[in-house]
C-alpha cells in the first residue's frame, strides 16, 4: 500500500497517476499493436462494410469493411510516433538553442536568436503546420537515398515548430540559474563556462521542460489529427485517428456514428491522459504547489 | 631570521568601479601577504573592500569592476591580467574559496558526493574507485559522520552547518595551497559557528593550507588567525599579529572596533558603537577617511592624508600611530 502511494505521489497525485495509466496503456497498445489488434487494419472486405459494432467487430467496420477497433489501435501507433518523435526533436534542439542563447548572453547573438524564436512563436502552431505542409506537399519526398513519408515530414515539421517554446523555457530558467551561487562556486573551481552550463545549470532547468514536453505531446496528437483531418497529414491507407475522423465525417449524418466516435474518443482520452500527467508532473516539480511540500524539508 | 617567501603577496591593489564615464577606486591600495600555512584575517565593515580583494585574487570581479593598478603575486606569478585559461588552472587547484552562504553554493539537484567528484575531476585524473575513497576521506575530515551514506544526499537534506562542511570538503578536494574563506560562518547559528571554525582550524593544521579569513567578527579572527589586517574604506589601516592588534592597537579604528565587541561582564548600558558611516565612494576623500568618525581626530587628520607607520611586523596608517 505504501509503495502504491509513493508511485501515485511520483506523478503528483491521483490525477497525474490516472494520466500516467492512460498514457501507459496507449504506449502498450501502440507497441504491441500487431498482437492486440483482432484484425488486419488494412484488410478491405466490401461485403462487411459499415457494420455496426458487434461481437466480431467491437467498434464496427468502415466504408471499406476494415475493422475500426484494429485501425484505432494501429492509429495510436501513428499518433504516438508523430507526437513522440516531434517532442524528442523539439526538446533536443530547443534545449540546445536555449542553452546556447544563455551562453552568448549579453551579446547581439543572444538578441538575434531570441527575437527570431519570438517571431516564430507569434503565429499559432496549427497555422504554421498547415502552411508548411501546404508548401512541402503531402507526397513522399525523396532526398538522395532518404525517403520521407508524410508522417516523417509531419513529425520533423512539428518538432521544429516546438523549438521556440522549449528554447525560450530553457533560456528563461537558465538565465535565473546562472545567477545562483553554486554557478559562481563552480567558476571558482576553475570550471569552464560551457561545462558549467551543461553539467550544472541544465539539470536545474529540466523540470519545467519535462512538464512542457508532456503537454506538447498532447498538442502533437491534436495537431497530427487536425492536419490529417484536412487531408494534409498522414495519408490513407495508413490509419491515423485524424484521417479516420475525416472519412467518418461523411457518414455521421447517415447514422454510422461509430466511424467517428471511436477515433474521436481515442484522441480525447489521449489528450486528457497527457494533460493530467503533465499537470501532475508540474505539481510534483513546482515547490510552490502544496503536493510537493513533503519534498521541501 | 629570513622570512619565508610569501605564498600570496598583494602590492598596492586598486580596484575601480565604473561610475558613468569614469572609474572610481573602491579598493585604494591594499598591501597584504600570506605565507605558506599561515592564517591571515581580513576585518572590516561592509563595503570596506575585503570581499572585493578576495574576488580580485581569483580574478572574478563583478561586471563593471576591474583591477586598476597593483599586483597580486601568487606562487611567483602575477595573477592580474592572466588569461582566463591560465587562471582556470589555478582556480580550485591552487586557490579555493568558501562562501558566506552555504545554502545556495551547492547545486540543488546533484548529490553532494557527485559534486565533490566533479570538482576533483576538474583538475586531477583520478580513477573512479580512488575518487570514491577520497570523497569519503574528505567528508570524514570535515567532520561528517557516515560519509558513505551522506555522499548520496542532496544539499537540501543537510543542515546549514553540514553544507558549510561539504563546501569546505569541496574546496580542499584538490589540495589547494590557499583557501579563501569569505565570512564562512555568518549565515550559521552561533553554536554551529564555533564547530565550523574548529573544523577549519583543524584541517588547515592537518593539511598545512594557508587561509585568508575574511570576517567582520573579531572574536572569530582572534580564535583562528595568526595575523590580521584591518580594512577601512578600501585600505588596510592596521596590520600585525593577532596578539599585537588585540593588545596594543595603534589605529583608533581598531581600538574602537575592539571596544564594540560585546563583553559578558561589561555591565548594563548601551552597547558601544562607532557613530557615522564609512565614506561613500563617489565622494573625493581629503585627509584620513576615518577622521569624521574618529574620537581622536585632530585638524591635521582632516586636511592631509596620514603617513604609514611601520615597525617590524606592525603597520598602521595614522598620524598618531607613533
Amino acid at each position: 500500500m505504501n509503495r502504491l502511494r509513493r508511485i501515485v505521489h511520483t506523478f503528483g497525485g491521483p490525477a497525474g497517476f490516472a494520466g500516467a495509466c492512460i498514457v501507459g496503456l496507449l504506449v502498450f497498445a501502440s507497441i504491441f499493436a500487431p498482437l492486440i489488434a483482432p484484425h488486419d487494419p488494412l484488410a478491405v472486405s466490401i461485403l462487411d462494410k459499415l457494420m455496426e459494432p458487434n461481437a466480431t467487430h467491437w467498434m464496427g467496420t468502415d466504408q471499406s469493411g476494415r475493422d475500426v477497433l484494429s485501425r484505432v489501435i494501429w492509429g495510436s501507433r501513428t499518433s504516438l510516433t508523430v507526437a513522440g518523435f516531434a517532442v524528442v526533436i523539439g526538446v533536443t534542439l530547443g534545449v540546445t538553442i536555449g542553452m546556447f542563447a544563455t551562453y552568448v548572453r549579453g551579446g547581439w547573438l543572444e538578441q538575434a536568436v531570441m527575437r527570431v524564436l519570438e517571431a516564430v512563436s507569434s503565429i499559432p502552431l496549427l497555422i504554421w503546420a498547415i502552411a508548411l505542409v501546404g508548401i512541402f506537399g503531402v507526397r513522399d519526398a525523396q532526398w538522395g537515398p532518404f525517403t520521407a513519408s508524410s508522417e516523417t515530414k509531419l513529425l520533423v515539421l512539428l518538432g521544429l515548430l516546438y523549438i521556440p517554446t522549449l528554447a525560450r523555457l530553457t533560456y528563461i530558467s537558465a538565465l535565473i540559474e546562472v545567477r545562483c551561487n553554486y554557478v559562481a562556486a563552480r567558476r571558482l573551481q576553475g570550471v569552464g563556462e560551457l561545462r558549467i552550463l551543461f553539467s550544472d545549470v541544465l539539470p536545474n532547468c529540466l523540470s519545467p521542460v519535462i512538464v512542457q514536453a508532456t503537454l506538447l505531446l498532447a498538442i502533437g496528437i491534436i495537431v497530427e489529427a487536425a492536419v490529417s483531418f484536412v487531408g494534409l497529414g498522414v495519408q490513407p491507407p495508413t490509419p491515423s485517428w485524424g484521417n479516420m475522423l475525416s472519412s467518418g465525417r461523411n457518414y455521421l449524418l447517415s447514422g454510422e456514428w461509430w466511424l467517428s466516435v471511436f477515433p474521436g474518443a481515442a484522441i480525447s482520452l489521449t489528450v486528457v491522459g497527457f494533460n493530467l500527467l503533465g499537470d501532475g508532473l508540474r505539481d510534483r516539480f513546482d515547490p510552490r504547489h502544496s503536493t510537493s511540500m513533503s519534498y521541501a524539508t | 631570521m629570513m622570512r619565508p617567501e610569501p605564498l600570496l603577496r598583494i602590492d598596492g591593489l586598486h580596484i575601480a568601479f565604473r561610475a558613468g564615464h569614469q572609474w572610481r577606486d573602491v579598493v585604494r591600495g591594499v598591501d597584504l601577504h600570506v605565507a605558506p600555512g599561515e592564517v591571515v584575517g581580513l576585518v572590516g565593515e561592509s563595503g570596506s573592500g575585503k570581499s572585493l580583494t578576495a574576488l580580485a585574487i581569483l580574478q572574478v570581479l563583478p561586471a563593471g569592476a576591474r583591477v586598476s593598478s597593483g599586483r597580486i603575486v601568487f606562487d611567483g606569478t602575477d595573477l592580474v591580467g592572466l588569461s582566463q585559461k591560465a587562471m582556470n588552472e589555478r582556480r580550485g587547484r591552487d586557490i579555493a574559496m568558501i562562501f558566506q552562504d552555504p545554502l545556495t553554493a551547492l547545486n540543488p539537484v546533484i548529490p553532494i558526493g557527485r559534486q565533490i567528484y566533479d570538482s576533483m575531476r576538474t583538475h586531477q585524473t583520478i580513477s573512479h574507485k580512488a575518487a570514491l575513497a577520497r570523497i569519503q576521506e574528505l567528508l570524514e575530515l570535515v567532520g561528517i559522520r557516515h560519509p558513505r551514506e551522506r555522499m548520496r544526499a542532496y544539499p537540501h537534506e543537510l543542515s546549514g552547518g553540514m553544507r558549510q562542511r561539504v563546501m569546505t570538503a569541496l574546496a580542499i578536494s584538490s589540495n589547494p595551497k590557499l583557501l579563501i574563506a569569505d565570512e564562512p560562518t555568518t549565515a550559521l547559528d552561533v553554536t554551529v559557528q564555533a564547530q565550523v571554525i574548529g573544523m577549519l582550524d583543524r584541517i588547515r593544521r592537518e593539511l598545512g593550507i594557508a587561509v585568508l579569513f575574511i570576517s567582520h567578527n573579531l572574536d572569530l579572527i582572534a580564535e583562528i588567525c595568526d595575523r590580521v589586517s584591518v580594512m577601512y574604506a578600501g585600505k588596510v589601516v592596521e596590520s600585525s599579529t593577532v596578539e599585537t592588534v588585540f593588545e596594543a592597537p595603534r589605529h583608533p579604528y581598531t581600538r574602537q572596533l575592539l571596544r564594540c565587541i560585546p563583553r559578558l561582564h561589561a555591565g548594563t548600558g548601551p552597547m558601544p558603537t562607532i557613530p557615522g558611516l564609512p565614506p561613500r565612494f563617489d565622494t573625493d576623500l581629503v585627509g584620513c577617511p576615518f577622521a569624521p568618525r574618529c574620537d581622536e581626530a585632530r585638524d591635521l587628520c582632516r586636511t592631509s592624508e596620514p603617513p604609514t607607520w611601520r615597525e617590524p611586523g606592525h603597520l598602521a596608517v595614522c598620524w598618531d600611530a607613533t
